[in-house]
């Protein structure tokens, strides 16, 4: 049986003015406000810190048999969501204040995209304004300082960044190329077109890892950290199956037991990308469980 | 070659494009006309033999003179191929079973060595090998552009894709065994005035249309027509260099989306406009600085200039590097390379350049600013060329951006604590489903409706297993209580069992399949994530046709293999705050998701909900079986 309580404190004349009960505003006051503000310290954003009401924009709080499901958002923009049970209580961030995002859009984001794309040689996509980026989202961690976040420009390139420890790189790249196709049940029209992608291809196996391992090294990573690398032209499925002009490529690090890849162990360090046959561009890159700006 | 004659079916007689069936004796020899420049040559075979197609315009001609079109497949009783009639209105024609020749003997019939071609042309093949045919390759410049594995090997190739200049073409045979007999490479000279260079085949948002034409300043249109020869597009405009560069976004000439899923021509005509495009050549030395200008004709008339012009004397540069050289220090004069040796004063050097026609263009245009309207000169047109128009075409498909599959999404009640959140979170990853259907459609929501499954009784795990066997169910998200052997999932009195689900679905597992493991698959899903305790150690990523990685195991499927992954945990996943283990899998479907775009690998979704929370792998870590490239919209 749910019992909700809705309370709205809005800043008009009044530094605070709470449409609720007592029951409520406590909560707020011994719970919510000193989470946050722990929170906050944990992910070191001391300047945002609440110690009173008059921080506080709005909360909402809603009653279960089993506990309460609470947010709170500051004035400063920072939004918190809270879940207590008999036992606890668990705090977590949901959206930082937009000025810290543009801030970090603008003086990391945009910077280390221009950067990756001359360093892979991309340099017509180069964005030098924020109107060819078509969004972008920061997400906090809730238990450190650091954040990931991603970026999608107008000409459909997505970026992932990876923050933590005043460090930040790239870990994911992604041109809008499809590289893999279902086709069961599809038409010959769109299956000779499919096998019409292929015959664009310039590149072979051998022709292929050696791009890839151009673009490795490019990104700044060295082959003696890693096992060799592995090779698998793109597919597309369905009744039948063929190639595409598209070859996935994946380096485990060295200190990875192979034995643990078959098992099904997602947190094995390796970086893998796709280069294209029909440009000899890459086409996606992804570091996996590796430290910030080095392979160990 | 020789050809036993026994084995001469029948001949087929077009006069005139009136058809006329010889010879209706077993096996059949047909012909009928397929449109007004092709014929269609039907005929019942000997399965597993390869044929050869040939013809010859007089009946006269003694057969070993008949001219091979090409081969052909012989994988059905009937077959059929198809032949020009173009250059041939009396044609005769005859298959044959070629043989007591030296094998293999892979050959291109036509066009032959040294040829200048334009346009699409038919490249006929024949393929004798020693083994049974499976294959056949065309390889222009070393680069695989054709592949043909049913009916007569003639292979249609577009000229106009391709850069003007010589080209290398030959020709494989491909057998049972995957060996490849390569032909003799023949070498043809392209001539196209309108050229497409990178062709689309296929495209979702919008398709690139980069076309260079030798014809300038031309009016071009782009015409877009569709299966049933409708013209659904036109895209109009000018170039005054011969570069025409705009794109197709699917849409009709009122601005409306066309069908997706369907299939498209596009055509780019290139007409000459504003007068002649060619330049005088006496009139061109003094607008680009040259002392002389002399040109010549290609093929289409189109201009090439020599240009002679002045060159710095090149005393003059010598000097200017010295006069630099001489303030450096020694140590800088280290880094920079040596003086060269110095050259004799020469005012009146002079260099001679070749420069194509556009180069000349833009150079004239450059220097003097004069509009496009040049005279008629030295280098006029070739009257019988085609320089005042051309066209290339192209044929696109437009696939909707996601493949058609529906996602189900179910948990059961969880007593006590996290009840209410847990329900949240699964509404959540329904309605990041529902979001990415109502912006891509093409039936990729949630099954049933668009809402969550509770699963509360042994009735509606019935249910639930019948919805796997429904052919639009191919992803599962479930979240309940898994039991200790990873077996079995849901709560009490209302369980799915692993085996129960392979029945279902006949997915299962052979140890020994042609004497290795092997896993048979009937109605595999792409995409399950059981979010319970123990779910990755049981056998529901085989019932689900998701095998581990076995050693040396093979799949025997159905269906070609779609790239699939299982996700589950490998212990008992308790709901304490300090796991996070209760959010984790809103954190993975929010990453996987990816704001609808639906772009983001399994294997990233996991890093990215990993680097939200790493502690949640610190107790009972979290497995995946399959292909970590998967995505939400495969």
């Amino acid at each position: 049986m749910k019992n909700t309580i809705f309370i709205l404190v809005t800043l008009l004349f009044f530094p605070v003015l709470v449409l609720g009960g007592e029951k409520e505003e406590m909560y707020l006051q011994q719970i919510m406000i000193p989470q946050a503000r722990e929170l906050l310290l944990r992910i070191a954003q001391t300047n945002d810190l609440p110690f009173t009401t008059n921080q506080v924009q709005s909360y909402q709080v809603d009653y279960y048999d089993d506990g309460l499901l609470a947010k709170m958002q500051l004035t400063n923009g920072w939004v918190f969501r809270f879940l207590t049970d008999q036992r606890e209580t668990n705090v977590s961030a949901l959206h930082l204040p937009g000025g810290k995002e543009a801030a970090y859009f603008k003086e990391t984001m945009i910077p280390l995209t221009r950067e990756f794309l001359q360093r892979i040689g991309q340099t017509n996509d180069l964005p030098s304004a924020t109107n060819q980026v078509k969004n972008y989202k920061v997400d906090y961690f809730n238990d450190r300082p650091g954040c990931t976040s991603n970026l999608r420009l107008t000409n459909g390139c997505a970026f992932g960044f990876h923050t933590e420890r005043e460090k930040t790189e790239i870990d994911w790249f992604q041109r809008p190329i499809k590289t893999y196709y279902s086709l069961a049940g599809a038409p010959k029209a769109k299956i000779d077109a499919v096998k019409a992608l292929n015959l664009q291809n310039k590149l072979n196996i051998n022709t292929a890892l050696t791009l890839a391992k151009k673009y490795f090294k490019l990104l700044g990573h060295k082959e003696e950290n890693f096992h060799p690398p592995e090779l698998l032209q793109s597919y597309w499925s369905g009744e039948e199956s063929g190639r595409l002009p598209y070859y996935e490529v994946s380096w485990y690090r060295k200190d990875v037991n192979m034995a643990d890849r078959d098992k099904g162990i997602p947190t094995l360090p390796e970086v893998s990308m796709t280069v294209s046959g029909i440009d000899s561009s890459l086409i996606y890159y992804s570091r996996l469980y590796l430290p910030i700006g080095s392979d160990f | 070659m020789k050809i036993n004659p026994k084995i001469i079916m029948a001949g087929a007689l077009v006069l005139a494009l009136t058809i006329n069936v010889f010879a209706q004796t077993p096996p059949y020899l047909a012909i009928s006309q397929d449109s007004p420049t092709t014929v269609q040559i039907n005929w019942t075979n000997q399965v597993g033999t390869t044929y050869r197609v040939l013809s010859t315009s007089d009946l006269t001609t003694p057969l070993s003179l008949w001219t091979p079109l090409e081969d052909a497949f012989s994988d059905g009783t009937n077959i059929s191929v198809g032949a020009s009639t173009t250059d041939t209105p009396i044609g005769f024609f005859c298959v044959q079973i070629p043989t007591n020749g030296t094998l293999p003997a892979v050959q291109i019939f036509s066009p032959t060595n040294s040829q200048t071609v334009s346009g699409e042309i038919g490249v006929g093949v024949g393929a004798q090998i020693t083994n049974q045919l499976e294959g056949a390759n065309l390889y222009l410049d070393d680069a695989l552009v054709g592949f043909i594995d049913s009916g007569g090997i003639n292979f249609n190739l577009d000229t106009t894709h391709f850069a003007n200049g010589s080209h290398t073409l030959y020709a494989g045979a491909v057998d049972t065994a995957n060996n490849e007999t390569l032909s003799s490479s023949i070498t043809l000279d392209f001539e196209n005035p309108v050229r497409w260079l990178d062709a689309s085949s296929m495209f979702n948002s919008f398709v690139p249309i980069d076309v260079t034409s030798d014809i300038y300043p031309a009016d071009w249109l782009v015409s877009v027509t569709d299966t049933n020869g409708t013209i659904v597009r036109t895209i109009t405009g000018s170039t005054p260099d011969g570069n025409i560069s705009t794109t197709w976004d699917g849409t009709d000439d009122n601005g409306q989306p066309l069908p997706v899923e369907n299939l498209y021509q596009i055509t780019v005509d290139v007409t000459a406009s504003g007068g002649s495009s060619m330049m005088t050549a006496s009139s061109l030395a003094g607008a680009v600085g040259a002392t002389s200008v002399s040109s010549t004709l290609n093929p289409h008339g189109v201009p090439e200039f020599t240009v002679q012009k002045p060159a710095p004397n090149p005393l003059t540069a010598y000097l200017n590097i010295l006069a630099i050289y001489q303030q450096l220090t020694s140590q800088e004069k280290i880094i920079y390379p040596p003086l060269p040796d110095r050259p004799a004063n020469n005012p009146y050097a002079t260099t001679t350049i070749k420069m194509s026609a556009r180069d000349m263009f833009l150079a004239f245009h450059h220097t003097s600013g004069a509009t496009v309207g040049l005279a008629a000169g030295t280098a006029t047109p070739n009257a019988s060329s085609n320089l005042a128009s051309g066209s290339t075409k192209d044929l696109v498909w437009w696939e909707n951006q996601w493949s058609s599959q529906q996602t189900i999404v179910a948990r059961v009640p969880i007593s006590g604590g996290f009840n209410n959140t847990i329900g949240q979170n699964c509404n959540s990853i329904a309605q990041f489903i529902g979001e990415a259907d109502g912006t891509v459609g093409n039936n990729r929501g949630v099954y049933g409706g668009g809402g969550v499954t509770l699963i509360t009784t042994s009735s509606d795990v019935y249910n639930l297993t019948n919805m796997f066997a429904d052919p639009n169910a191919t992803a599962f998200y479930f979240y309940g209580h898994g039991s200790a052997t990873g077996n079995s999932i849901g709560t009490l009195g209302a369980v799915i069992g692993a085996i129960n689900v392979g029945i279902m679905l006949d997915n299962f597992y052979l140890p020994s399949y042609n004497g290795k493991p092997a896993m048979v698959t009937h109605k595999p899903f792409n995409f399950v994530f059981l979010d319970g305790c123990n779910t990755a150690l049981g056998m529901f990523p085989e019932a689900f046709g998701i095998p581990k990685a076995v050693s040396g195991a093979t799949i025997v499927d159905a269906g070609q293999l779609h790239r699939r992954a299982f996700m589950g945990w490998t212990g008992t996943v308790t709901f304490q705050f300090d796991s996070s283990h209760i959010d984790w899998s809103l954190q993975f479907w929010t990453a996987w998701m990816d704001n609808g775009n639906g772009d983001v690998t399994l294997a990233r979704a996991i890093q990215l909900a990993y680097q939200a929370d790493p502690s949640v792998f610190n107790n009972v870590p979290i497995k995946y079986y399959g292909n970590g490239s998967l995505k939400y919209s495969d």
